[in-house]
């Protein structure tokens, strides 16, 4: 039982960790920096 | 595949992959906590090293597939020999970096798939290595695009 909590528990902190740095980074790109999708279906502008 | 891409992405392919690969960089740091503790570096408590271990296997397979996907949406969504030649040395560092980061966390699965302990003995050096990388792939990267 212990080991089950444990396995769930450190399963729920890497979960907590994706949700939490989505929101935050997700809140904090810079959307003129990140490129659009031309007709081409291509993107400029830069690259990541 | 572009515009399955683009469809998945809503048409912000770079805002996704930046959000992805943030999420990443964190993982991979608490990839480097959950290999501390199983390696018997760190103890704590209340997080047995095998278990540890368990998690840092599952989170590692997750995390390949992710690292994947995004490597996809960059191969598949950018003309990466044009932005090599013209967009300076930070895209170009970061192509091959991200290349090595592929390369290296493939030979840590073949390792863990199919090696013996020899080769497993180097675990740490590789695991250590694919750390490194996927924070200099972050960071010539989505860093740039975060305010």
């Amino acid at each position: 039982m212990t080991r089950f909590l444990q396995i769930v528990g450190s399963i729920g902190v890497a979960v907590a960790l994706t949700l939490g740095t989505a929101l935050i980074t997700g809140a904090h790109v810079d959307p003129t920096k990140a490129c659009a999708v031309d007709s081409s279906g291509r993107h400029g502008g830069g690259h990541s | 595949m572009t515009d399955w891409i683009g469809q998945l992405s809503g048409g912000q392919v770079t805002s996704v992959k930046v959000v992805l690969t943030s999420i990443l960089a964190v993982l991979a740091i608490y990839q480097v906590c959950l290999a501390s503790i199983f390696y018997g570096k760190v103890r704590v408590p209340f997080l047995a090293g095998r278990v540890a271990a368990i998690t840092h296997r599952s989170s590692g397979d997750a995390i390949f597939v992710v690292i994947v996907l995004i490597g996809l949406m960059c191969v598949s969504g950018y003309e990466v020999r044009d932005a090599i030649e013209h967009r300076g040395a930070r895209v170009a560092a970061h192509v091959v970096i991200s290349t090595l980061l592929v390369v290296v966390l493939s030979a840590k699965i073949i390792v863990l798939r199919f090696g013996r302990t020899r080769a497993s003995r180097f675990l740490p050096y590789i695991g250590s290595s694919v750390f490194l990388l996927l924070l200099g792939s972050w960071a010539t990267s989505s860093l740039f695009f975060l305010r």
